[in-house]
């Protein structure tokens, strides 16, 4: 079957690994992944001011797009994309004489934007479409146990409303690294925030996220950490190198996407490349899966 | 603790903050999850729980003085938890917003072009951009 795919920037970019682990897991689960044609950047963030419809525009014009080439579900697995299209969906359904707005801004489209597009996340569609029995049947080198923490950081949990998961006990990743034969651990920062864009402003927030995130995974026994947001993985996994001079006790460890984990579980070819990718070398994941 | 007088004008004040961030500000009963909530609290000069406290009372220019709006990541873990049910990352962002349009951004594009920002991925350009940029 196939279903639309929307990458976003980064994906095609700094997260280029995600974007290629996400294309090869879906196709060996019999899901081809069609990208959505001429899309654009999703705005990144959403936009919380009441009166703001033109930063709307961005995310709508989108899930137009998908409406367009034929509409029914759209898969995004940047957090920050995620986040973003549902909530600016949610926004414009809010209120007849927004939408009605928000239309009137593109009227130069070959159709309404009606806004009926369901936006999924990989993890909660390959929880309730695939099931993760079924990724538990494609997996060819287990991953030995090896302790992983899961970090869902804002975007996947916040606002409740667009969740993934329960909010308060999300447990969809844990349940995902258990049927890839390593061991899920819980620990007190997995749904804390990395710092987000305050790496370029507030640097210090940053660093000491960066800190607290990966000590709380490391008293846990986490040996990596897995995420689906490019921002989470650079400020937790890139800013280690900075934050280790303000903080020497850092635990330093590798930062997956976690459809890179599942290409290794199910043996489909780490790519070299994709480990110039990584601030923190990979291979001690890659070697617990014998890859 | 101030109080909040209904004849003075400050509400005017505090109603801006509500059309502007669609929350109705004065629901607020100080009771300090937010606070206890944040992550980035470390940082900031004016807890979340005293700025929504100051807008009540129309005193924004002492808000917009703060760097607490600045400091805010938009985690939204003081909304979740508001036990009034106050989206206060929508507060934080029509403080900002208020800054943006009088052209007071807290980042300028011109620092961004930093060589230590070479490896940086788009969202992380495009995001501060669009939260800090006025």
């Amino acid at each position: 079957m196939s279903l639309l795919y929307f990458p976003g920037c980064t994906l095609k970019n700094k997260a280029r690994n995600f974007d290629a682990s996400t294309l090869e897991v879906f196709s060996a689960l019999g899901v081809e992944l069609a990208e959505l044609e001429r899309w654009n950047c999703c705005g990144t963030v959403f936009s919380m001011a009441d009166d703001d419809l033109m930063l709307q525009l961005a995310p709508l014009r989108n899930l137009l797009r998908a409406e367009q080439q034929g509409g029914g579900e759209l898969l995004v697995p940047c957090s920050m994309c995620y986040n973003t299209l549902r909530r600016a969906q949610r926004f414009a359904a809010a209120d007849p004489e927004r939408l009605g707005r928000i239309r009137d801004f593109m009227y130069d489209e070959p159709s309404a934007y009606r806004g009926d597009v369901e936006v999924r996340h990989p993890l909660a569609y390959l929880r309730d479409r695939v099931g993760l029995e079924r990724v538990k049947q494609a997996v060819e080198r287990p991953l030995g146990g090896l302790r992983l923490g899961a970090y869902y950081g804002c975007l996947l949990l916040r606002p409740s409303e667009l969740a993934v998961d329960d909010p308060a006990r999300p447990r969809v990743m844990e349940d995902l690294i258990a049927a890839l034969g390593a061991e899920p651990v819980e620990f007190g920062q997995r749904a804390e925030c990395c710092g987000a864009y305050q790496t370029l402003s507030w640097r210090a927030v940053t660093l000491r996220r960066t800190y607290e995130i990966l000590g709380s995974a490391c008293a846990a026994g986490a040996r990596a950490l897995l995420t689906s947001c490019p921002l989470c993985a650079y400020n937790l996994d890139q800013m280690q190198r900075e934050a280790v001079k303000s903080y020497p006790d850092l635990c330093a460890m590798p930062v997956l996407y976690f459809t890179e984990l599942m290409v290794i579980a199910m043996g489909l070819g780490w790519k070299p490349e994709w480990s110039a990718l990584h601030e923190v070398d990979p291979q001690p994941v890659l070697d617990a899966a014998g890859a | 603790m101030g109080v909040i007088n209904l004849a003075d004008g400050s509400q005017a004040d505090c109603e801006r903050a509500e059309t502007l961030s669609g929350e109705k500000i004065v629901a607020c009963k100080q009771c300090g999850t937010c606070t206890a909530s944040c992550p980035n609290i470390q940082d900031m000069d004016l807890p979340v729980r005293e700025l929504m406290h100051l807008v009540q009372l129309g005193r924004l220019d002492e808000v917009l003085a703060s760097r607490t709006p600045w400091v805010c990541s938009s985690c939204l873990q003081c909304s979740v938890r508001c036990p009034r049910g106050i989206d206060i990352a929508r507060v934080m962002e029509a403080m900002r917003a208020m800054q943006l349009r009088a052209r007071k951004g807290r980042l300028s594009p011109a620092e961004v072009v930093d060589p230590a920002c070479a490896d940086a991925p788009p969202i992380l350009l495009v995001s501060a951009m669009r939260k800090l940029t006025g």
